[in-house]
């Protein structure tokens, strides 16, 4: 098959027929446009990016952890060190949960505390992950 | 002019001598331009797109890997590039069974061509090629004009290398035969 195409003859024949040529400008049009358009820049990411885009999963992750440690689910007690973290957060927390006993007892305030300790928590999870995602 | 290798000039542009580009701009011109003009078929339109193919190949020959030539891959952008303007499917793919080659020979091809003078055949081909579709001149100015081989040619077309070679056989027979026809006619 590549006989039937390899023609001499009609290389030769065909070569002679001058190809179509652009304007006398088109070098310069060419070399005009190159020096004209910017060469994208490509923004560097600090090298601390890994760290600041982690940040939402790191607070998840220690709120459930503290949620978990401190929670009474009977399947955790196999968790090495439960009780330690346990005493040790009820000591360090306790006179927080103390003045805030006094602020729950109503059932009002413990709801609009609850209704707005959520609101903000997801708020803040919401702004971390758009600022990772958008950055 | 005298042009240097490709890679010559690809160096110098990537050592930061912007304006060894020209070099290639100017090697290449003919060709680039004529490929989209044969898929346009708009002189301004074909200028525009070989120009911006041009530039497009500028900023992109950092990320040219050299596994074809530089030409072959110049090609493949504009053709893409002037086929994106035209929204005009890609070159039809012929099935190889519909075009069985018989019997072929040399002098059934080209029966009185060699007879004539030179200057008469540049005429009758002149002619014969007018006859051809634009895509059938654009396979002719990559096979012939550009010096592509036929996988360079699928390459930078997306058709198959038999499909190539099947559509280069018939236009070069349909060469012959306009011709060989038009040379009857000059005679009666």
């Amino acid at each position: 098959m590549d006989d039937v195409i390899n023609d001499d003859f009609l290389a030769e024949l065909i070569k002679k027929v001058p190809l179509e040529s652009p304007s006398d400008e088109f070098v310069n049009n060419v070399m005009a446009g190159i020096e004209t358009v910017p060469v994208p820049v490509v923004e560097q990411r600090p090298s601390f990016y890994w760290l600041r885009s982690s940040l939402p999963y790191l607070g998840i992750g220690i709120i459930v952890v503290l949620i978990l440690v401190s929670s009474d689910i009977p399947y955790l007690n196999f968790m090495g060190g439960k009780v330690f973290f346990s005493s040790l957060f009820l000591k360090v927390f306790q006179p927080l949960w103390i003045s805030m006993k006094a602020l729950l007892s109503s059932k009002f305030i413990t709801y609009s505390l609850l209704i707005g300790v959520s609101a903000g928590f997801l708020f803040i999870v919401d702004k971390l992950f758009s600022r990772r995602f958008s950055a | 002019m005298k042009y240097q290798d490709d890679n010559f000039y690809i160096e110098k542009v990537l050592n930061g001598d912007s304006s060894a580009y020209a070099a290639l701009v100017a090697k290449h011109k003919n060709l680039v331009f004529s490929i989209a003009l044969k898929v346009l078929n708009n002189r301004e339109d074909a200028e525009e797109i070989a120009q911006d193919a041009f530039v497009k190949a500028f900023h992109s020959l950092k990320s040219f890997e050299r596994k074809s030539k530089f030409s072959t891959w110049l090609y493949r952008i504009v053709y893409n590039a002037a086929i994106s303007r035209t929204r005009k499917r890609v070159l039809e793919t012929i099935p190889m069974d519909n075009y069985v080659i018989h019997n072929y020979s040399e002098e059934s091809l080209r029966p009185g061509v060699d007879e004539i003078d030179v200057n008469e055949q540049q005429v009758l081909l002149n002619k014969a090629m007018k006859n051809l579709s634009d895509e059938d001149n654009l396979l002719i100015t990559l096979f012939y004009h550009g010096n592509n081989s036929i996988e360079e040619i699928s390459s930078i077309t997306g058709l198959s290398a038999s499909n190539v070679k099947v559509r280069l056989h018939r236009i070069r027979k349909k060469l012959y035969d306009d011709m060989s026809t038009m040379m009857a006619e000059r005679m009666n």
